[in-house]
């Protein structure tokens, strides 16, 4: 197992290589450009060329992505244009933030999504099941941004039960649980109405089959039936949703980063590409992406621990 | 069996989200009350500021933090306009090249220096550096050499006359830093005793917000909140709700679809006032047809800005000059220039003109919501007179570019400024110097551009008013824009907040503000 | 979202080889998934007031009469009320129908050209698989928001450009499902029979191993129709969807959303009507991978 995350780390060296190299390509072909964000719209030319000249934007572009990508193999992601700040520092205030969020609302979508999953499979076609499928139905078809602005007018304004903004990046304190409460209810909506079904769907498949016939006509009480036998069988496509969706969730919160107004990874990625802001955007990026591909290699060895007849290769 | 199971898994849920609920809601409750507690402001702003350099800055989000940490020399009355004296004693003007500056004496930065001629010397070499790559470098552009007769004395020497040698130095970005807190640090990220203004920098989470804290050795009085929040909140609609439910106590710019929800709630008080800013819709004078005058003349006619502006819920006024009422250079006779809405007018000039059955072009603006709701209005009004436009919306950056190197066919821009003089809005804009930078009209008229140094060299006062009365008569009748309409600063704050008075340029000052 | 699902079941997707009534039997499952009927019904209504937009919508989409802005639902002459420009907000609606499927076909097709191909290259080649997969894991990893905000920047906005970036996004999923299948595919006893007998290689792609992907493309491509309609909306809450004054549904819930106080309904409506078309795409997604799939047909 050692051998397989390692050769898994391995090739996520060509992958992050290929993306900063995207990034870069990406930079070169938009137009607009740092110096002319920061000099703003009345600015004369002497001062767009003076802060051109500051940020190195006279030199040629390759030379450019060779000084930045000779700084990040010795760990310095470099400074952003716009504000001096340290790349990495810039990110890890961020990253803990969409983290926290991504986190979070991933344990929603599973304890809200597993629980009317295993109801409504229980109760097939009753009205709960019907109601739950229902909601799940909503959750999966709505723009995450409409539900967010909903639950601010709803929970927010007219009954003033929740706030609206100022996630403090401390989840594990009452003020930061509650202020993230909507956002991440907003983010996991969508994936909980996915589990939900797939738990409903993984269940009823289960159910129908022999060995569960078996435990049932051996007297073991239902509930305990469904749990233990069943629920192990369904853990893996809900393990494939989650990863999926916490994957897209750190480079895809924006938009509920933005309702919110969270301070993440998501916004400061926008933020950046808006500035034109070079090392910001490839910091970012090259983050999210490492992620990304941390959680894909976290979630296959989640099945092969799950399902001993799944293995490595 | 298996209800209560149910039943017991769905009740656990609900009581913890409702606990969580009553908790929040506890928490908000006993801080709102009590008023022995230190008074704090949180004021709410799209986006994040740049830096809190006022030297490496030079946006209104930087500019907001930047005035209760620093100070300048001149400052313009937020009543009448006019330019009064703040770090500085007074002026004299020996002859056009040579402005003597008396400083105030007494005042330190908050770092404990003192406050002396050695400081406006250092942050104005500072700026002027190429070095140092100053956004607004151009402020002193015409600054030659500072000397410093003695502690309270700044000499500036200029190399041609700088007629708005105080309007400039009224200007946020003319702010006096402290030479010690500068060579020790970057101020433009920790700003800490870096001003001599009435708040001290104490924090910034980039993105989120920025703390500042009282300063109580202020020169001017101690004020009395103890702490000003600036926090980020990029999403308009929950902005506006921060402020409804007090999340947040203050809000500026506030878009004409909130208006009136913020106006009906008991406990925010809403501020309107007649601002600075234009909006207008620009030509690229270098393609045709926006050469011919006719075709300018025909699309201004085509424009019921009156049918626009009244949509803006109040938020927009019709001037039909380029320089708005509440800049210097206005004169109310403009409202007898300019063309008014006349379909018929419009098609006839058109004809006139060449062009009988209209012509095809592109409109391009940034995609801002302000841009994005004018666009296809302006879209709408031209095809009544066979114009024919295609919308090109951008992302800002791309916009900038794309407009300053003279792609755009016809643009929809934004003008706004601190100090309120027409000479900033005709130089940049109109001067031939700027085609390439500023000048996204590419306007390129020799007798326009004497006219536009003659607002800027002038060192009477009344003389140049009266230049800059000219060129706006001379500019509106030429179209060089149509000014689609003068903006309206708006403010919301919470009703016990007192003390914050909105400026023309929808500036303010947190100097005198409390909370009751 | 929804691809995950169909991604996930896609290797157990038994695939009959049988041509001829096998149409008739998918068919006939369809219709007894009430699910399904009801998505089939929710998307072919959508697709009529689409084709009849012109003949049904009482106003001209696109006509302003700031007179009558802001008019709520039930107003006089505007049975659903009219938008800021007082645009008729029905009338809106309807022709936002039409984008909305645009934007979802058009995207997933461009998707699917791209996606398929490289699914097929990769799961047929040995040789090309680690490169393509290589990319594929690039593009997965690379954030979609980036991608679309760059497209639109380098592009312009427009619906073209909405469409680019939304299939570009669906790119990477699609060619995973596609090289899943054409793996189980490659080593039926059919396949080997072709290669035995010396068909080209171009054929047996084409001619043998496509025609079994359709199933799974099929059921993969509805449900991604509805993603790709989600993706849309959100590159209008960016500022980088459809471009005004376009009649598309994201673009009016999101425009719509600065009058959520104001007038609600602008962006309560073209929300509810995004609801019912990705439901309705999702549904019928969902019957359809039953009805392709005998092994969940019970369900």
């Amino acid at each position: 197992m050692v051998k397989y995350i390692f050769k898994r780390l391995i090739q996520l060296i060509p992958v992050l290589i290929g993306v900063s190299i995207a990034v870069f390509l990406m930079i070169y072909l938009i137009p607009g450009n740092a110096a002319e964000i920061i000099a703003g719209p009345t600015a004369t030319k002497e001062e767009i060329q003076n802060i051109t000249v500051k940020l190195g934007l006279d030199k040629p572009a390759y030379i450019q992505y060779l000084k930045y990508m000779s700084g990040v193999l010795k760990g310095d992601l470099g400074y952003s244009f716009q504000t001096g700040q340290a790349v990495s520092k810039a990110i890890a205030v961020r990253y803990v933030n969409t983290l926290s969020l991504a986190i979070f609302s991933a344990l929603i979508s599973i304890i809200l999504g597993v629980t009317t999953g295993i109801i409504a499979a229980a109760k097939r076609n009753s009205w709960f099941d019907r109601l739950c499928m229902g909601i799940s139905t909503f959750g999966i078809s709505a723009p995450s941004f409409w539900i967010g602005l909903l639950l601010i007018v709803v929970f927010g304004v007219k009954l003033k039960l929740l706030p609206i903004s100022g996630f403090n990046g401390k989840i594990w304190t009452a003020d930061g649980f509650i202020h993230l409460l909507m956002p991440a209810i907003t983010l996991g909506f969508g994936s909980s109405a996915m589990i939900s079904r797939m738990t409903r769907s993984s269940l009823l498949e289960i159910i129908h089959q022999d060995y569960i016939q078996t435990a049932r006509a051996k007297g073991v009480k239902e509930k305990i039936v469904i749990l233990k036998h069943a629920l192990k069988n369904a853990l893996i496509p809900i393990i494939t949703i989650v990863g999926i969706n916490f994957g897209g969730l750190l480079g895809g919160a924006v938009v509920v980063e933005s309702v919110f107004a969270i301070n993440g990874i998501g916004r400061l990625m926008v933020q950046a590409i808006s500035a034109r802001d070079f090392p910001m955007i490839q910091g970012s990026v090259l983050m999210v992406a490492f992620t990304f591909v941390i959680i894909n290699l976290i979630v296959d060895i989640l099945y092969a621990a799950i399902d001993p007849r799944i293995q490595y290769n | 069996m298996k209800k209560n199971f149910l039943s017991k898994t769905i009740s656990i849920f609900l009581v913890a989200v409702i606990t969580a609920a009553l908790f929040a809601g506890c928490g908000s409750e006993t801080s709102k009350n009590s008023s022995s507690a230190p008074q704090k402001i949180t004021y709410v702003s799209m986006t994040d500021a740049v830096g809190l350099s006022p030297i490496l800055t030079n946006d209104s989000a930087s500019s907001a933090v930047i005035r209760t940490v620093y100070e300048t020399l001149f400052m313009r009355d937020p009543k009448t306009g006019e330019i009064k004296p703040l770090l500085a004693e007074g002026y004299e003007n020996p002859d056009p090249n040579t402005w003597i500056i008396k400083l105030k004496k007494n005042i330190k930065f908050q770092d404990g220096t003192p406050f002396n001629s050695e400081a406006v010397k250092y942050t104005f070499e500072k700026i002027l550096d190429p070095k140092t790559a100053s956004p607004r470098a151009s402020l002193l552009k015409s600054v030659d050499k500072i000397e410093t007769p003695d502690e309270y004395t700044v000499v500036l020497h200029t190399k041609t006359p700088y007629g708005i040698m105080l309007t400039a130095l009224a200007h946020d970005n003319l702010s006096i830093v402290s030479p010690k807190a500068d060579k020790a640090g970057d101020i433009n990220k920790n700003a800490k005793g870096a001003g001599t203004g009435p708040y001290i920098f104490e924090e910034w989470v980039p993105g989120d917000h920025i703390t500042v804290v009282k300063n109580k050795d202020y020169w001017g009085g101690a004020p009395k909140i103890d702490s000003i929040t600036f926090k980020v909140v990029p999403e308009m609609a929950t902005a506006v709700s921060m402020v409804e439910t007090g999340e947040a106590d203050m809000l500026v710019g506030i878009p004409p679809e909130h208006l009136e929800r913020l106006k009906n709630n008991a406990d925010v008080e809403v501020t309107q006032l007649q601002g600075n800013s234009v909006t207008y819709l620009g030509f690229n004078f270098e393609k045709k047809p926006f050469d011919n005058l006719k075709v300018r003349q025909a699309i201004e006619h085509a424009i019921n800005r009156d049918e626009y502006i009244s949509t803006l819920n109040g938020l927009g006024i019709r001037s039909n000059g380029i320089i708005g009422p509440k800049l210097i250079g206005y004169n109310s006779e403009i409202e007898s220039h300019g063309y008014k809405y006349d379909v018929e007018k419009a098609k006839a000039l058109l004809a006139e003109a060449g062009y009988p059955s209209g012509f095809k072009a592109t409109l391009t603006y940034g995609n801002t919501d302000t841009y994005n709701k004018i666009a296809p209005f302006i879209q709408a009004q031209l095809k009544k007179i066979n114009i024919d436009v295609t919308l090109n919306p951008m992302d800002w950056a791309a916009y900038l570019s794309y407009a300053k190197s003279g792609k755009a066919e016809m643009y929809l821009g934004g003008w706004s400024n601190v100090t309120g003089d027409g000479e900033e809005l005709l130089y940049p804009q109109f001067f031939s110097g700027n085609i390439g930078a500023s000048n996204y009209a590419r306007y390129n008229n020799p007798e326009a551009d004497a006219l536009i140094l003659k607002t800027r060299e002038t060192i009477d006062q009344n003389q140049r008013v009266e230049y800059l009365r000219q060129a706006n008569i001379k500019f509106t009748d030429d179209v060089l824009w149509v000014p689609l309409y003068h903006g309206v600063v708006t403010m919301a704050v919470r009703k016990n907040l007192k003390g914050i008075e909105l400026e023309s340029n929808g500036e303010f000052r947190f100097n005198k503000a409390y909370k009751e | 979202m929804a691809e995950s699902i169909s991604a996930l079941k896609n290797g157990e997707v038994e695939i009959e080889y049988k041509k001829s009534s096998q149409i008739k039997e998918i068919w006939r499952r369809l219709k007894r998934n009430r699910t399904a009927v009801v998505g089939l019904f929710i998307i072919s209504f959508i697709a009529i007031i689409a084709l009849l937009a012109p003949v049904i919508s009482p106003y001209n989409p696109y006509e302003q009469n700031l007179n009558q802005r802001l008019l709520g639902i039930g107003a006089r002459g505007h049975i659903l009320g009219t938008d800021e420009y007082g645009r008729d907000l029905l009338s809106r609606l309807i022709y936002g129908a039409r984008l909305s499927l645009i934007v979802g076909f058009c995207s997933v097709a461009f998707g699917l050209v791209f996606g398929v191909l490289l699914g097929l290259l990769s799961g047929y080649y040995k040789r090309l698989d680690g490169i393509i997969m290589r990319i594929i894991d690039i593009l997965l990893a690379f954030p979609g928001v980036l991608l679309a905000l760059a497209i639109v920047s380098i592009l312009g906005t427009g619906i073209v450009n909405v469409i680019i970036a939304v299939g570009i996004w669906s790119i990477p999923t699609i060619a995973r499902v596609v090289r899943g299948t054409v793996l189980y595919i490659k080593e039926m006893d059919y396949v080997t029979a072709a290669k035995a007998l010396g068909e080209s290689d171009f054929m047996i792609l084409f001619r043998e191993i496509l025609p079994n992907c359709i199933s799974s493309i099929v059921v993969y491509s509805t449900m991604r129709l509805a993603t790709a309609i989600l993706s849309a909306a959100t590159l209008s809450f960016l500022g980088l969807g459809a471009q005004p004054p376009v009649a598309e549904w994201g673009a009016m819930a999101s425009t719509g959303r600065n009058f959520i106080f104001q007038a609600p309904h602008l962006t309560l409506l073209p929300g509810f009507a995004i609801i019912l078309i990705v439901y309705g795409f999702n549904s019928l997604g969902d019957g359809l991978r039953d009805a392709l799939d005998p092994n969940l047909k019970n369900v």
